[in-house]
């Protein structure tokens, strides 16, 4: 008997559900890891930051160490402070 | 470039941003392919037969045999498309193609390089899955083997008499036939009709849940089938001799007897169940027994027991002018596959004992029963078992239990039958029929004498109970009707009372 449900049919076993879900949930799985294993933050690296992670990569590459927009902050130069004219002499380490 | 200056960090960044959006546009492009196929619709029609030809059954064969590939293959496709219809868009055309074009350029590298590990992860994923799918039907099918194999299941066709290790199965949605219910390619635990009815694999568990039907002629089987003991007695001898009435008679006495013994009894078909009505009413009445007629009847089945513990019981009736015809004979399949056979001998044509008989002062009961040109069963005997041998049939694997009917009717014309397979054989051998018992004794495996009182079972003079012969034949077949189940049931279904 070779009874054949029509191409493209609406009906799809329980089974089927299943082990696609497996299918396709171990293909993200995979990626998580790829994404952890590259030193990122697994699936926040791979679905929304592949553009910095690109830049950073290739600015290590070509040997710039950091973008200047990247570099930290330089600290303020200090303020002089002005020598206390009431000191001591004794008073000088 | 110079390292260090800002020329250097625009380009780089433009670079990278251009590598960045080309990763993100393939991962949806994927993603979006893996959706629509693996979120929808088959991509083609699931339970066609395989093409080498080799599925039979309408079902949808397990998803690791060809589906898996099928939706590999579609989601492929769809992304490629998808891929292919972007350069289509307006945001691909002059003046931004200048920036989406190299987008583009790198979001192909790596759809390849992104279809390329999505099929080692389906290679990883689907290796471990058939592992275990294989494992899972082997277990269910080894268990199938060993059951059949140490209960000496089979399944046997009332009908056409076809013996086969399983029937084929109907799905309780659709009513197709599943010929091959064991695990296998199309499941390993259950699988899908193409209904979509989810059956049950192995014919441990199909046997009980679902219709069983012949693998040959299609008739409906009995519940249990293949999994119950079943144990096959055709019954062959001379016209009149006693054929019908001894099989109505013992299985009435057995059904009685494995009430007594805490066994559940009855005959599981509608046909073995009238026609036992019928003819249990009158041996109860202590009416003659109506002559079998020329057209071939299915099995008498009696059931006794239920689950793994039970049995089927089957007796092939004929009529008894067919086993002088060579082309009545011709359909009388079950002697082949039979395990006991149960030859039937009329004391009254008995060369010895007729002589006897009829040296007696006539009595209404002599002329009854008293033939007037009687057949040495010698020669009933012969054709049937010499038939039997020309035909392949191994013997020499088959029982026989030789049964002298009318032992009450002896007993009321003064003549005791011995007691004991051995005194009955003596006195047999003594009263003409050496040729039956010699030749009995080389060509069958086993065989036992009886002397049976084919009356109800309840007032048949002891030691002639009529069940004799079938108990013989299910303790050769490994059911002790004496050993009671550990957990007595009532009979759900008891032999129903004939109607005096």
């Amino acid at each position: 008997m070779t009874t054949s449900a029509p191409r493209g049919t609406r009906f799809v076993p329980l089974s089927y559900r299943l082990y696609r879900a497996a299918f396709a949930l171990a293909f993200v799985l995979v990626l998580m890891l790829v994404g952890l294993g590259s030193g990122g933050y697994g699936p926040v690296k791979v679905l929304g930051g592949p553009t910095g992670t690109a830049v950073a990569w290739a600015e290590k590459q070509m040997g710039i160490t950091a973008h200047p927009a990247h570099r930290p902050a330089k600290r303020p130069a200090k303020t002089p402070v002005k020598r206390a004219a009431h000191r001591t002499k004794g008073s000088r380490p | 470039v110079t390292h260090g200056s800002t020329t250097a960090h625009v380009v780089v960044d433009i670079i990278g941003g251009v590598v960045g959006l080309g990763v993100l546009t393939a991962l949806c492009l994927l993603f979006f392919s893996l959706i629509s196929v693996y979120g929808g619709r088959l991509s083609v029609a699931g339970p066609a037969p395989d093409r080498g030809g080799g599925q039979k059954d309408p079902a949808w064969p397990s998803y690791l045999r060809r589906q898996h590939k099928l939706d590999f293959a579609a989601a492929c496709r769809s992304s490629i498309r998808l891929y292919d219809k972007a350069f289509k868009r307006w945001w691909a055309k002059f003046p931004l193609f200048i920036i989406t074009w190299p987008v583009l350029a790198c979001a192909g590298i790596f759809l390849s390089a992104l279809i390329a590990v999505f099929y080692l992860t389906q290679l990883a994923v689907w290796i471990v899955a058939d592992v275990s799918y294989w494992l899972t039907a082997g277990a269910v099918r080894l268990a199938d083997t060993t059951y059949a194999q140490v209960r000496r299941a089979q399944a046997s066709c009332p009908v056409c008499y076809e013996v086969m290790d399983r029937p084929a199965y109907k799905c309780v949605g659709c009513g197709a036939l599943h010929r091959d219910i064991r695990a296998g390619r199309l499941g390993s635990v259950y699988r899908a009709c193409a209904c979509g009815r989810r059956l049950p694999c192995g014919v441990l568990r199909a046997a009980w849940q679902l219709d069983a039907a012949c693998q040959r002629c299609g008739a409906r089987m009995h519940r249990g089938a293949a999994v119950l003991r079943d144990v096959r007695v055709p019954v062959f001898g001379e016209p009149q001799a006693g054929k019908t009435r001894l099989i109505y008679a013992g299985f009435y006495d057995i059904a009685g007897r494995a009430n007594a013994h805490g066994w559940e009894a009855c005959f599981p078909d509608e046909s073995s169940q009238a026609r036992a009505d019928s003819g249990i009413r009158q041996i109860i009445s202590g009416q003659r027994t109506a002559q079998t007629g020329w057209p071939l009847e299915p099995a008498l089945t009696c059931q006794i027991g239920r689950g793994t513990k039970g049995a089927l019981l089957h007796a092939f009736d004929a009529a008894g002018d067919r086993f002088r015809r060579a082309d009545g004979h011709d359909e009388l399949r079950y002697f082949e596959d039979g395990h006991t056979l149960v030859f039937v001998v009329d004391p009254f044509t008995v060369p010895g004992l007729r002589r006897v008989i009829a040296a007696q002062p006539r009595t209404d009961l002599i002329n009854e029963y008293l033939p007037a040109h009687p057949r040495n069963p010698d020669d009933a005997y012969g054709e049937v078992v010499s038939r039997l041998l020309s035909s392949g049939t191994r013997t020499r694997e088959q029982r026989l239990a030789v049964v002298v009917s009318r032992a009450d009717v002896l007993l009321a014309t003064g003549i005791t039958p011995p007691n004991g397979s051995e005194r009955i054989r003596g006195w047999l051998y003594d009263n003409g029929l050496h040729n039956v018992v010699l030749a009995a004794g080389r060509e069958f495996k086993d065989v036992r004498y009886f002397a049976v009182a084919s009356v109800d079972g309840t007032q048949a003079p002891q030691p002639y109970a009529p069940a004799a012969p079938f108990i013989w034949a299910l303790s050769t077949r490994g059911f002790n009707l004496l050993d009671a189940p550990a957990d007595p049931v009532q009979a759900a279904v008891p032999v129903k009372e004939p109607v005096a």
